[in-house]
């Protein structure tokens, strides 16, 4: 596993020297400004206004870097080819991927530090008093980029196509906030094979309503082990599925 | 004991359709040996199954049939892979990193330790000429310093078996005399080099033995000593013709 870290530094250098990543990021930091721009005109509420759009650019932003990066980050190695230097060294199949995933993670954590730093900012400039519930807020942003990275990754290994992988990362990313609909939706089916379908979409997909902290701002509970560890066990399972995947490709 | 062994070795790539699936041989019953510390030439003319061969023996795919062993160990596997330092006719290499920075990803996922690894980076940048440019990111780069990167991360974790895919192609004259020059120092040094081409006047100036392979089978070995100068070419092509 020594093999890893390597892998991991060269990760987080090619993307974070990818014109993309900036481009995301810049786009990023413009809506938070434009929320500025609203908030000014929202009067008494312009602090509210600027946290919670703040917070929807900063979870945008982090799911589609997470996703255009994850999706990439192996395909573009096997299109460039790049893939055969590395492969061809005494290094496990499954040390690439962790390296590769890793690395991705913490590039798009860095990218989520960075608008977090400037939001927080621009609040506190405004004279907004800190909250502990701001900041859970943004560990379940983190842990749903974590989920739908390695989402992302698995549609990338599966298909050969970016585009059909960023397609089925964003459906998967739609139904994910959808899990109680599904839930509800299932019980009401009379039809036995539909009613399967769409129970096996509740199991299969990532459900995001464990980390919408966002959303319960005001009565957040603050027992973090089940959505800690949903996403871990959640994010394994996905990895071994993309290391079974990676062992039989060939190049 | 022999640097490379291939025995019966054959390579089916299956393109999958909807209705059936279409087959194509790469590679067909293919047997050679590769001695320790030879220069070894693998000529055919392009399509003949020369990448697909070099592939399978760096476990970038799977053999349909037949095995083939490094120094002695099957392939694939790890421990053969840390003997080998492998030039793939393209240099992929990333764009965004620098001379020093691929150097130090490759010369570590090999097991290179830390402290040695920051002094074989300047001894490889040294031998392929690139020393100052050891801080250039490698998107800057020509052609021929591309392939001296990839010259330098092949031998910088100082490999017994030098496996390269066409090193001489798209080089200038320079560029060819400077691989050549190389790649009969690493023999000096007692390395293994085993290559493929279609450049036959290369071949001839420096292996000791070259395989002719053809529609992915092997059709002659050449002792390079036991023919006269300069006839490897027409060697070549009889062969080539008389299986056409």
């Amino acid at each position: 596993m020594k093999n890893i870290l390597p892998i991991v530094k060269y990760t987080v250098k090619e993307n974070i020297r990818h014109k993309i990543f900036y481009v995301l990021v810049l786009f990023a930091f413009a809506i938070i400004g434009a929320d500025m721009l609203f908030g000014v005109l929202a009067g008494d509420e312009q602090v509210r206004l600027l946290l919670d759009m703040g917070m929807v650019a900063i979870e945008l932003f982090g799911l589609l870097v997470a996703i255009f990066v994850s999706v990439s980050l192996i395909i573009e190695e096997i299109e460039a080819k790049t893939i055969y230097l590395l492969l061809s060294r005494p290094i496990k199949r499954t040390e690439y991927i962790l390296g590769r995933y890793f690395g991705m993670i913490l590039t798009v954590g860095i990218g989520l530090f960075i608008m977090v730093a400037v939001h927080l900012g621009f609040l506190l400039t405004l004279g907004w008093e800190s909250e502990l519930a701001y900041f859970y807020s943004i560990f379940g942003i983190l842990l749903k980029i974590i989920l739908i990275s390695t989402v992302a990754l698995f549609f990338s290994l599966f298909s050969t196509s970016a585009v059909a992988s960023i397609v089925f990362t964003i459906f998967f990313w739609i139904l994910g906030y959808l899990g109680t609909e599904l839930k509800f939706l299932s019980s009401k089916m009379g039809n036995i094979f539909l009613k399967t379908v769409v129970k096996f979409f509740f199991y299969v997909i990532p459900n995001f309503q464990y980390l919408n902290f966002r959303d319960r701002y005001e009565n957040i509970d603050y027992l973090m082990a089940v959505p800690v560890i949903y996403t871990f066990v959640y994010s394994i399972a996905c990895l071994i599925l993309c290391s079974i995947l990676f062992s039989k490709k060939e190049f | 004991m022999n640097a490379i062994e291939i025995k019966n070795l054959t390579k089916v790539y299956i393109k999958k359709r909807l209705i059936r699936n279409k087959k194509f041989l790469a590679v067909d019953n293919l047997s050679f040996d590769v001695a320790e510390g030879e220069i070894f030439g693998f000529l055919g003319p392009n399509g003949s199954g020369k990448t697909t061969t070099i592939k399978t023996l760096l476990g970038l795919l799977y053999p349909s049939a037949g095995d083939c062993f490094i120094l002695g160990e099957k392939v694939p596997s790890l421990s053969a892979l840390s003997k080998i330092g492998y030039l793939p006719e393209i240099p992929y290499l990333y764009e965004y990193l620098t001379a020093k920075e691929i150097l130090s990803l490759y010369g570590s996922v090999s097991g290179i330790s830390k402290n040695i690894l920051i002094n074989r980076i300047d001894e490889v940048l040294e031998i392929v000429k690139l020393k100052t440019e050891k801080d250039t990111r490698l998107g800057e780069f020509s052609k021929g310093m591309l392939q001296r990167v990839g010259v330098a991360q092949a031998i910088i974790h100082q490999p017994q078996l030098l496996i390269l895919d066409e090193p001489f192609t798209g080089l200038d004259p320079l560029g060819l005399k400077d691989m050549r020059d190389i790649i009969l120092s690493l023999k000096k040094e007692g390395k293994t080099v085993f290559f493929s081409s279609h450049i036959i006047s290369e071949a001839e100036k420096i292996c000791s033995r070259v395989a002719i392979i053809y529609k992915g089978k092997l059709l002659r070995i050449v002792k390079i000593k036991e023919i006269k100068p300069n006839t490897l070419e027409d060697i070549f092509i009889s062969e080539i013709n008389s299986r056409s």
